[in-house]
């Protein structure tokens, strides 16, 4: 091989090295944003305080430096969205909700975000009820997704087309096999108990008996 | 993966804690009926959706709702009703808090929680012009184009208009309108006098419906008094 090509084989290789490098510590950057924000929503969770910008400011970083990351966009929209009820900003919410799913469309809980902001900004058209089909298929053995698709499905439920219809259902029977007391209050917060009650004789452990005589009593006046 | 599932988890519990911070959950609707959070654009209210501080709510007709608040306090709306929860704050764990209620336009029915019962004087109800200060109480409250109706189910409340306090017990009710003294007697005799538009929101408090809805979403059973249970309008 001449001199030359030599030069420039490893020129490139140099140059391939020092941008898979650049790119790595990228990434690495954005992927620390992600965990202090995701540690900083945990906080938040806890003691329902809002602390402030500063991880929007850094997962929104983060996503400039590792666009290809869907935790960092599906992190920054559930943090503009719950900090404002800007319109502007809940549009950029929905943004980084989609270019999330656009990355990572396999992810239940991210559809399943994207129904819960589309609920939020009164948006219930074709798109939210495929955001809950599409959480219900992709997890469906997931309680926080079964706990979305049934409280913003059991919202809708005489409005939605026989599909979403069907996934809500599954959703409801689903979270009745897994966490009965919490299912059959957001049913009942519905205004839905009989949705959830239809499920109560397959659920193998003891349920709280408040909700027992609830839907007997139910059952009684139907 | 595994991380990554559990991470995701926690959003969508962060999500859920989030959307179960407000002061009011809806347990009743029919009809159409919205609300407004901030500058944002009104979006349908249903069954189970949560309403908080700074939110506007409103009944367009043939329409009514019911939200029963974090302390117990249950509000009805009648149709084409406008109300804005100005205020509200509870922590449950001292049972203390404010409400300020405004509304607007229409008609509503207001029963007062835990914090009513504990601070009386932390809750308030504004019509027009009018502010409504309570003491353990269930009362009706309609207004239109600034004239106000006031009647009460059970306990008292201080309305304060124009300058002027007035002082309503169980069974009574009153009529104020801009420039005009106040009108007080019973409700059959204050609503007499005044226009349709209220005279159809406090009849809209008395349907069955909108009283069963009431009675399920009111965790204290009636307290026996002279005025238990609206009037007729």
């Amino acid at each position: 091989m001449p001199a030359r090509l030599r030069i420039a084989a490893v020129a490139l290789m140099l140059a391939g090295l020092t941008w898979l490098g650049v790119t790595a510590a990228r990434y690495s950057v954005a992927g620390s944003a992600s965990s202090n924000a995701a540690r900083e929503i945990e906080r938040m969770s806890r003691s329902q305080g809002n602390s402030g910008s500063w991880w929007t400011d850094d997962l929104a970083r983060a996503t400039r430096d590792a666009p290809g990351d869907p935790t960092a966009h599906e992190l920054l929209g559930l943090g503009l969205a719950a900090q404002s009820n800007d319109p502007q900003v809940l549009e950029s919410a929905r943004k980084e909700l989609l270019a999330a799913i656009a990355l990572r469309p396999g992810s239940g809980y991210t559809w399943a975000n994207l129904a819960a902001l589309k609920y939020r900004l009164g948006e219930t058209d074709a798109v939210f009820e495929k955001a809950l089909v599409n959480a219900m298929r992709l997890a469906p053995f997931e309680l926080e997704v079964q706990r979305d698709v049934a409280d913003y499905g059991l919202a809708m439920l005489d409005e939605v087309e026989p599909a979403t219809r069907a996934a809500i259902e599954q959703a409801v029977a689903a979270g009745m096999r897994r966490n009965a007391p919490e299912m059959l209050q957001i049913a009942a917060r519905r205004g839905r108990l009989g949705a959830a009650c239809r499920h109560l004789d397959g659920e193998p452990r003891p349920t709280a008996s408040k909700w027992t005589q609830l839907c007997q009593s139910m059952e009684a006046t139907s | 993966m595994k991380k990554l599932s559990v991470f995701l988890a926690l959003l969508a519990l962060f999500f859920a804690d989030l959307a179960l911070a407000a002061g009011a959950v809806v347990t009743n609707t029919t009809g159409t009926v919205s609300v407004q959070t901030g500058p944002a654009s009104p979006r349908s209210l249903r069954t189970g959706d949560q309403v908080a501080q700074g939110d506007t709510i409103v009944t367009g007709a043939n329409s009514s709702v019911v939200l029963k608040f974090d302390d117990g306090q249950v509000v009805a709306l009648t149709s084409n009703s406008r109300l804005q929860v100005t205020a509200y704050q509870y922590n449950p764990a001292t049972e203390g808090g404010n409400v300020l209620l405004s509304l607007v336009n229409g008609g509503m029915r207001a029963i007062t929680g835990l914090i009513g019962r504990r601070a009386p004087n932390q809750v308030a109800y504004r019509a027009a012009t009018a502010t409504i200060g309570i003491r353990g109480t269930d009362i009706n409250v309609a207004t239109s184009e600034g004239t106000v109706v006031a009647s009460v189910n059970n306990g008292v409340i201080q309305m304060t208009f124009e300058g002027q306090t007035l002082i309503i017990t169980a069974g009574e009710a009153v009529l104020v309108r801009p420039g005009q003294p106040a009108v007080k007697g019973t409700l059959a005799a204050v609503s007499a006098q005044a226009n349709s538009a209220l005279q159809q929101a406090l009849a809209q408090l008395n349907v069955p419906a909108l009283l069963a809805a009431v009675n399920n979403a009111n965790p204290w059973p009636a307290e026996p008094g002279p005025g238990t249970g609206p009037a007729a309008g």
